[in-house]
């Protein structure tokens, strides 16, 4: 046929299914996202911090080697360290399940809570892409007319920034855990790491949950996208200078920031107290170093307010799914 | 009849960007209709009449005085712009109380004023006490115009005062825009509804590229045109023996046939000739006829001509 | 394949696209929908009404964009409250405000919006771009759409609402804010949809010649309730008999001659003359200005039916302009 038909066209084909969409919804967010070049560079930071942590650990498999570099070098920088660095080797090497499994969960927990406040500000960053835009360029209705619910478009931004979190926080973490691993004198290793594995996990997945929610309810919360990015910003910043004041006058009122309560999870979660307690008792040196701490920054390390940590975050939760629920109306 | 506004070589440019180039033309008393694809330099012409912009270069006049910086000459003028520009916590009688006291009434006869002007416009008594933010579009339009008439203005600018308002709205609108006219108030209203424009005003001005294409009244305009013919299109059942008896009778430029929708499309040759012959061809070629509709003559026709 | 020119006489007998049984919706102390029935078959259905009185809110109560107070409403024989998800797969919507999801090109915006609808990437991405094709937009769809002038965002509202190859389409006030070329353009493409693709179209729109252009069926709500649901040339036909006159001069001649054969007849504001010669013809009237050696420059038949009924209807239930 000479001449080609290029008027409307019918579509006779098969429809994909209702997670298929809401995968749309959700990778189309992480690509907004992403196109921003701070967040990459973030996202990239949070990546090298894992390549350090898993030297790190490399390093301290080591000095489980006899004469291996690390350990020649340490005797060429201080013989104190030296010291130090035998007893630990001593350790290591006496007691693997505890001491494997204690090193490994205090530096998860450091590296966890580090990268956490890197995610919180990738997410104050990626705030805007959330619901912020759509709020002002009227894209709810756009959505509500197709065929997707508003249930649908709140999975898949909650997917997005659960996914942007993954990429800064659980990604870096999993690949550390396992390159540092990977990268150990002895494959037991893997077997005595499991627990703090485990730790970072469950704070992980309960806290990504939580700040993806926060995200969105924050950035629900008005049309301007400078608004919701200053509103995270403030409440975090805010939060974190509050927290060494309120410790005096009402030490309840720490709650309100998220930040906080996050940290405290953790300090449950890890039970950091317990993990110093057994280095303490095994590393005399580690012991005389610790004795200098001030003691209520001790009992805060032995008994965090995990119960209190999660009520407020419990609140906070249900705060945002309110506002979510009243601001994203096809209007 | 002197001109209500006049521009001389008027222009205005925003540094590179052209809004208006040398445009000279002269409003008379009536209405005058705006007309000019987005982005033609409407808002800037109507910018500058209501003093809110100075020219580049050139000269604008209203009532031989020019607008900026003159607020005895703003107060001959009503002004409804195109946003939504009312607030949305007051009611309307409270902003018009409002308005009208800093125009300098007072006492019983600002809220007597107020309430007129709430009146003319059409605006229900049920609606005055209800917030101007949960006032429909055409509510505020009202409530526009009502603000635009309440110093009983000499010249009132509208920037497509009808936007949102349903046709008896439009009907009624029209209607006070006419009866304003009537009364000797100079009107200029900017909008893209050519079919309103039609009914409402003799006189246009057409802008395009920030220069103007005509200005005048429609007959003008037309008479002036070269490409202009006299097109109509005829709708009745046998269009084909129509269209022999025209073309035999020698009075046809050229025609097209719809056959299904039973139309016979013309140009003429000779307007006034072929007016003059016009019944009688048809009684002569028995045709049974249901509709004529001229092409050439609507605002749409003239525009289309003078824009391409 | 296109779709076949429709034959809207079956349409009526076919199953219907929009069917209410009581449809009423409650904004706390205001009835917006009082007991709406309709069955409404397919076609080029234009959808007229006062402001405030109804009209917006029965098309958001069909496309679920309010959830219904009482009663039901099928779209396309499914139920609006249960099976919204399938219905939208199907219907496609441009609303009136300005709105587009943002940070997107064009063509990567109506890609999205039809994944949303279901379709998967490669046919989305290939019928996106047949769609800007479809309604005119050039290379301007590798830009962003926030960079759109208004005439380039109404072009892709229209395309967002088409890619997904809907069976009906509701369109709400769709030449807002354009100029007269860009509606004449707009206006073009929706008349094609019903009668060269047979796809229906659902037209709200205060501009009734627009709606006179491009719709069969004829539906005013106001005051929550359903006033006039017919086609367009049945209205017509009620006011066949009657024919504007528009003459360069003589107007006083012709009033007299028409007062001499008793027609009914009437100086419009426009200079215009309105006259009822009750025949199914214009010759009688013809021969008339004939013999006054009138010419006429236009005579339209049964002028502006569409307000006159809309008028009339209000003025009925004596609903609020």
């Amino acid at each position: 046929m000479p001449l080609h038909d290029t008027g409307y066209q019918h579509w006779q084909g098969v429809h994909c299914g209702l997670w298929r969409r809401r995968w749309t919804i959700a990778s189309n967010g992480l690509t907004a996202c992403l196109q921003n070049k701070g967040l990459r560079y973030l996202a990239g930071l949070c990546w090298a911090a894992a390549l350090a942590m898993t030297a790190l650990l490399f390093l301290l498999g080591q000095l489980l080697v006899a004469d291996s570099i690390v350990v020649q070098w340490i005797g060429n920088l201080s013989p104190d360290l030296q010291g130090f660095a035998r007893t630990f080797t001593t350790w290591l090497e006496q007691h693997p399940e505890v001491s494997v499994r204690t090193t490994q969960d205090v530096l998860f927990f450091y590296f966890g809570l580090g990268l956490l406040r890197l995610s919180i500000f990738a997410l104050g960053m990626a705030i805007p892409f959330l619901i912020t835009r759509d709020l002002g360029s009227n894209a709810i209705i756009i959505y509500a007319s197709k065929a997707v619910s508003r249930g649908d478009y709140l999975l898949g931004k909650f997917c997005t920034a659960l996914g942007l979190m993954t990429l800064t926080w659980l990604g870096p973490v999993c690949a550390a855990w396992l390159l540092g691993n990977l990268l150990a004198p002895d494959w037991r290793f893997f077997w005595h790491a499991r627990v703090p594995l485990f730790h970072a996990l469950l704070f992980g997945l309960g806290s990504l949950a939580f700040l993806s929610l926060l995200a969105l309810g924050v950035s629900a919360v008005a049309a301007k996208e400078k608004s919701t990015a200053a509103l995270w910003f403030s409440w975090w910043v805010l939060g974190g200078m509050m927290v060494p004041i309120a410790a005096h006058t009402n030490p309840w009122l720490r709650h309100a920031s998220f930040n906080f309560n996050l940290d405290q999870l953790a300090l449950g979660i890890f039970r950091l107290g317990d993990d110093l307690k057994i280095a303490q008792e095994n590393i005399p040196i580690f012991g005389m170093m610790l004795g200098n701490v001030p003691r209520h920054t001790m009992a805060a390390l032995n008994s965090p307010p995990v119960w209190g940590a999660a009520l407020g975050l419990l609140l906070m939760a249900a705060l945002a799914a309110l506002v979510v629920r009243k601001r994203v109306k096809p209007e | 009849m002197s001109a209500v506004i006049q521009a001389r070589e008027l222009s205005r440019w925003y540094g590179i960007v052209m809004g208006l180039n040398n445009v000279s033309f002269a409003i008379q008393p009536g209405l005058t209709g705006l007309v000019g694809p987005n982005g033609a330099g409407k808002s800037t012409l109507i910018q500058i009449v209501t003093g809110q912009l100075q020219p580049s270069s050139g000269q604008l006049t209203v009532f031989g005085q020019t607008p900026w910086n003159n607020p005895r000459l703003l107060r001959r003028l009503g002004y409804c712009p195109e946003r939504e520009a009312v607030p949305r916590e007051l009611r309307p009688l409270d902003w018009l109380r409002g308005l009208a006291w800093l125009s300098g009434l007072r006492g019983r006869d600002l809220t007597a004023r107020c309430e007129a002007t709430l009146e003319k416009v059409g605006l229900p008594r049920e609606h005055w006490g209800k917030h101007l933010g949960q006032f429909s579009k055409g509510m505020k339009q009202r409530v526009k115009l009502a603000q635009g008439l309440l110093h009983e203005p000499e010249l009132l600018v509208l920037d497509e005062p009808m936007n949102g308002l349903d046709p008896m709205g439009r009907q009624e609108m029209a209607a006070i825009l006419k009866d304003l006219a009537a009364r000797g108030v100079t009107i200029l209203i900017s909008s893209h509804i050519l079919a309103e424009l039609e009914s409402l005003c003799q006189d246009i001005l057409i802008l395009n590229w920030g220069r103007i294409l005509a200005s005048g009244g429609r007959q003008e305009i037309r008479g002036d045109l070269k490409n202009w013919s006299e097109e109509l299109s005829v709708q009745c059942d046998t269009p084909e023996v129509l269209a022999r008896c025209l073309f035999d009778a020698g009075v046809l430029l050229g025609f097209d046939l719809e056959p299904e929708s039973n139309l016979l499309h013309l140009r003429v040759k000779d307007a006034a000739d072929f007016y003059a012959r016009w019944t009688g061809l048809l009684l002569e070629s028995g045709v049974t006829v249901h509709a004529i509709r001229s092409q050439s003559r609507s605002l749409k026709n003239i525009f289309d001509k003078v824009t391409t | 394949m296109s779709g076949q020119p429709p034959n809207h006489h079956d349409a009526a007998a076919s199953a219907p696209v929009i069917a209410t049984q009581d449809l009423t919706k409650v904004f706390g102390s205001q009835r917006a929908l009082d007991g709406v029935n309709l069955r409404v078959g397919r076609g080029a259905i234009g959808l007229l009404g006062p402001n405030g009185a109804g009209k917006s809110t029965f098309m958001k109560c069909l496309l679920q964009l309010q959830p219904i107070t009482s009663g039901s409403a099928q779209l396309l024989g499914r139920e609006v409250g249960r099976e919204g998800r399938e219905i939208r797969k199907r219907v496609g919507y441009t609303p009136e405000q300005d709105c587009h999801i943002p940070g997107m090109a064009g063509c990567e915006y109506v890609t999205y919006c039809a994944q949303l609808c279901g379709l998967p990437f490669q046919a989305a991405r290939q019928r996106a771009h047949e769609m800007l094709d479809f309604v005119g937009m050039g290379q301007e769809r590798y830009r962003k759409a926030d960079t759109y002038s208004t005439g380039m965002k109404q072009r892709l509202k229209l395309a967002q609402a088409m890619v997904h190859d809907p069976e009906i389409i509701f369109l709400d006030e769709p030449t807002n804010g354009l100029d007269p070329k860009g509606q004449a353009q707009i206006l073009e493409l929706i008349q094609s949809l019903w009668r060269a693709y047979g796809i229906t179209v659902v037209l709200s729109s205060h501009l009734l010649h627009d709606v006179d252009r491009i719709c069969e069926q004829i539906i005013i709500i106001a005051r929550g309730r359903v006033l006039v649901h017919d086609t367009l040339d049945n209205l017509k036909a009620r006011r066949r008999g009657a024919a504007e006159v528009v003459l360069a001069d003589g107007q006083d001649h012709l009033e007299a001659a028409c007062r001499r054969r008793q027609w009914p007849c009437q100086l419009l504001p426009n200079g215009h003359l309105k006259i009822e010669h009750n025949s199914a013809s214009l010759n009688p009237l013809l021969n008339l200005l004939h013999e006054l050696k009138l010419a006429p420059l236009e005579i339209i038949p049964s002028p502006n039916a569409l307000e006159e009924t809309f008028v009339q209807a209000l003025e009925i239930s004596h609903a609020p302009a």
